[in-house]
């Protein structure tokens, strides 16, 4: 039996925040996840590091917290930041009463912002319309949210946190209006497991009420679905949101070689089997061209929905998923189950905050008096000089940039293996630029995250994330994944149908354009040349 | 039919995949005058120009006969197709799948678990978009579901590689049409594998180019059979083939325009009159009498839709049901926009309908 002071449920950022926090002040923690890091709300975000500029108007504290944390979060994550900026652009069919609010609301929350022409405005984006009235500025940023989630559990684990991948908590154990310990199933062997523990966190988002319901305690979540696009160039170099009230298609986030448009806002029954339909990408498409009129011709690589986990105090149960807070909630069970705890609600750019409250919370239940010290303490440590000296030898500058910003001071290992065995500096992953060194790293035993499906490469090293959608390089990562051992051919084989499943249905909700040839491609590729896999979806 | 312009043709084909090359062949061998117009060697890069006939209405006028005119066809070109509408084989895959197929180029066809009891699958040291352990087992596992005795067994062979360059598919077919010591390297790594198996199995590396008699050297050499399986795109068994009916085209008089991808088709009053193909310089212009249009799926757009339906005479309608010009025929993928099981069985049917109407033989087309 496994035995721990804390068990946290849900391995999106939050929960990653949280085993890194308590790591720090020297709890002992286990986080469970069912299925991958990063795989719920996180991983099906804008990935836009906000500035605190879209709740201004409305929700000046969700603002203020979005302000800090955004400072913070490039101060201890720098690679996972991509300092973009960001614009709110003055669109002449929008309410101009709104703009100066904008304005006046930034001033007095110190939201850092300078008023553009609009031909200064075209100037620094040139894809924007031609009539915009002008814009502001604002320090939004990309964030990449898979290592940002990654980087804090890697931190953790090199604290004495464990985390477990793909293990669905079954029960929580509880004695006496206590918590006792966590049953989990993992999901990939079968195999059950319990945990002992003092304290459980639910940091399940989308899946909280589920999570509460096991220790029989009630948490009033409102999944509230947002679709997002991925269009397969930058069409901006800044994130670009619409000077308004917060509504659908108003926020374009360049990310890496892609840019994100979205979202909608529909309340949804629960967090799975989330549909799109073509109604809602077309009307997405076409608020999105009236923020940059060249979307309108841009190829879609993919579109994907996740669902917000929204808290909803009773007094609000009635409003819309737009007019709910975007703040969060820490609610202590104290009263009905001694040792269980929930968060939920809020958002990536205040994951910190989150884990910060949650964690000092902890912190006083356990008797333990080592303050917060996860807003000066660097997540990933300083380069390896001497590695990436290493790396310019080896591989092309374009391949060395990505793979360090990805694989930090695992960089090191990377190196070494291509060393012993050039062949590996091969890139597999013609989009992302991916060496079948790191797709090896990320498929072995060495790394603290080790991948377990396909997938789970994809959010290691971004693999398959570009306009090829893993047709080639996904076919690859099976083979490596056979190659090393991790799976026999059968397995290796089921694996790929699953992510050709994955892959495939993300595109399948597109309907026209370039993508659809692509998806074509990979069907009758894997379909009939290979006869390998049914076509669904078709 | 008056020539005059060098760039007036009896029938344009446009698209140069399985039903437009087989097009383009019809016609020719009846006497036209026709160009060929691409943008590249369409599907073949693809996969290796297998037949399925699953899907097809065997009752289908004139699928005989245009089965017959293609494998005579490919027969000339030197990568000759094996089977027939009633044969059915079990090819393998890089995945250890089998794909089912009824006509297949000679160096697929052998294949099938039936065609040998002990079959080495080889790999190449480096390759790294074929593994055969992976395939070994998988295609051991699928054979005996399917109840064939074959056994398979795993192999990697080194093969030199040019500097500075990771192994791979493309650079290997290459040398294999034109590097004779390459051949016998190759040929040599080989000879303990085949001195205990009687066929071995290889992705596709024998040459862009070569034909019968460079493939069945190999053969010969090693005393057993050799077949190749397609890999990811490109696939050397795909292309090969492409450029074995290209050439034969070529020796049978048919022009070809290749790279030009399509501008405009020109249709007044219900008539084909020619195409803008998109040319370096400007524009260039070719008119003829007859048009198959053979774009393959996603095509649609050269005719102002995203689809349409076509009469029993292969003739594109437009919305309302008419005839969009009566000098034009519609072939290949571009009639289902798609290119599920059978899409190559549909274009050596409706490739060779098209080309017989061009050349004004009524045949029977029916849609399947």
């Amino acid at each position: 039996m496994e035995k721990t002071q804390v068990v946290i449920i849900g391995g999106g950022a939050t929960g990653a925040g949280i085993l890194w926090d308590l790591a720090l002040r020297g709890i002992s923690a286990i986080l469970l996840e069912q299925g991958d890091l990063a795989n719920g709300a996180t991983g099906r975000c804008h990935g836009l590091l906000h500035s605190g500029g879209r709740y201004v108007v409305k929700d000046a504290e969700a603002a203020k917290e979005c302000v800090a944390e955004n400072r913070i979060i490039r101060h201890i994550a720098p690679h996972c930041v991509e300092d973009t900026g960001g614009l709110f652009v003055e669109c002449r069919q929008d309410d101009p009463k709104f703009f100066e609010q904008w304005f006046e609301s930034c001033k007095k929350i110190d939201l850092p912002t300078e008023r553009l022409s609009a031909d200064a405005a075209l100037a620094l984006e040139p894809n924007l319309p031609t009539d915009i009235l002008g814009a502001f500025t604002c320090p939004d940023a990309h964030i990449d949210v898979f290592l940002l989630t990654q980087s804090n559990i890697e931190s953790a684990v090199a604290r004495g946190a464990q985390f477990k991948t793909y293990c669905a908590v079954k029960g929580i154990d509880i004695e006496n209006g206590r918590v006792k310990g966590v049953r989990y199933l993992d999901t990939l062997t079968g195999e059950e497991g319990y945990i002992a523990c003092e304290i459980v966190i639910n940091a399940a988002g989308g899946w909280a009420q589920r999570v509460a319901e096991l220790a029989g305690v009630e948490v009033p979540v409102r999944c509230d679905k947002g679709t997002l696009l991925v269009l397969n160039h930058r069409l901006s170099k800044r994130v670009i949101n619409r000077c308004r009230k917060p509504g659908d298609a108003d926020i374009l986030v360049p990310s890496g070689p892609v840019c994100i448009l979205g979202t909608s806002s529909i309340t949804v029954p629960g967090p799975e089997g989330l549909t799109v339909s073509e109604e809602e990408i077309q009307h997405l498409m076409e608020l999105g061209a009236e923020l940059v009129p060249a979307l309108a011709e841009a190829r879609v690589l993919r579109i994907f929905c996740g669902v917000r986990p929204l808290y909803v105090p009773p007094s609000v149960s009635g409003a819309g998923g737009r007019e709910i807070s975007r703040g969060f909630a820490l609610l202590d069970h104290e009263a009905t189950v001694k040792g269980f705890v929930s968060i939920v609600g809020g958002k990536v750019t205040t994951y910190r905050m989150m884990a910060k409250a949650v964690c000092n919370l902890i912190a006083e239940k356990l008797g333990v008096n080592v303050p917060c010290t996860t807003h000066e303490v660097l997540l990933r440590p300083g380069n390896d000089a001497a590695a990436l000296r290493a790396a310019h030898t080896l591989l092309p500058l374009p391949v060395v940039e990505k793979t360090h910003r990805r694989q930090g001071s695992n960089l090191a290992r990377i190196v070494s293996a291509i060393q012993a065995r050039p062949e590996l500096a091969e890139v597999v992953c013609e989009c992302e630029l991916v060496t079948r060194a790191e797709l090896e790293f990320a498929l072995g035993t060495e790394t603290s995250l080790p991948a377990k499906t396909i997938s789970d490469v994809g959010r290691r090293t971004r693999l398959g994330f570009g306009p090829c959608q893993g047709t080639f390089c996904g076919f690859k990562a099976m083979l490596a994944g056979y190659q090393t051992g991790r799976w026999n051919a059968a397995e290796a084989s089921r694996q790929f149908e699953c992510y050709l499943d994955q892959r495939w249905k993300g595109q399948s909700w597109i309907h026209q354009g370039k993508q659809v040839e692509q998806l074509y491609l990979s069907h009758d590729l894997f379909g009939v040349a290979y006869n390998f896999h049914d076509q669904e979806g078709r | 039919m008056k020539n005059v312009e060098s760039n007036h043709f009896d029938v344009i084909v446009a698209g140069a995949g399985t039903a437009g090359i087989t097009g383009a062949a019809v016609a020719a061998s009846r006497g036209l005058r026709v160009a060929l117009v691409s943008t590249g060697p369409g599907s073949f890069v693809l996969g290796a120009g297998c037949v399925e006939v699953q899907g097809i209405d065997r009752n289908t006028p004139s699928l005989e006969d245009a089965i017959g005119f293609f494998r005579g066809f490919t027969e000339l070109a030197g990568c000759g197709f094996r089977g027939g509408l009633d044969e059915t084989r079990l090819l393998p895959t890089i995945l250890g799948s089998f794909q089912t197929v009824s006509l297949a180029p000679f160096y697929m066809w052998n294949g099938d678990p039936s065609a040998a009891s002990q079959v080495a699958v080889v790999g190449i040291r480096g390759l790294s978009t074929f593994d055969s352990n992976y395939a070994a087992e998988r295609l051991a596992y699928h054979a005996s579901k399917l109840d064939r005795g074959a056994k398979y067994t795993a192999h990697e062979i080194e093969l030199s590689v040019e500097e500075g360059t990771f192994p791979g598919t493309l650079q290997f077919g290459n040398r294999y049409d034109r590097d004779v010591y390459f051949r016998e390297e190759l040929r040599d790594a080989l000879k303990p594998i085949a001195a205990k198996a009687n066929a071995i199995l290889l992705p596709g590396i024998l040459g862009l180019k070569s034909g019968q008699i460079e493939i069945e050297w190999l053969e010969n050499q090693l005393g057993c059979l050799v077949c190749e399986m397609a890999t990811l795109p490109p696939s050397i068994p795909g292309m090969r083939l492409f450029n074995r009916l290209e050439a034969r085209l070529r020796k049978a008089g048919v022009e070809i325009f290749a790279g030009f991808p399509i501008q405009q088709v020109q249709i007044e009053n219900g008539h084909f009159k020619g195409v803008l193909l998109e040319a370096p310089a400007r524009p260039l212009h070719l008119t003829s009498e007859t048009l198959i249009l053979a774009t393959g799926p996603f095509s649609g757009r050269l005719l102002g839709a995203s689809s349409f339906s076509v009469n029993r005479d292969l003739r594109p309608l437009d919305s309302t049901g008419a005839v969009i010009a009566d000098n034009l025929y519609a072939a290949g993928a571009i009639l289902h926009n798609s290119t599920a099981r059978g899409g190559n069985a549909m274009a050596i049917l409706t490739g060779y309908a098209s080309g017989m109407l061009a050349a004004g033989v009524g045949v029977q087309y029916a849609q399947g």
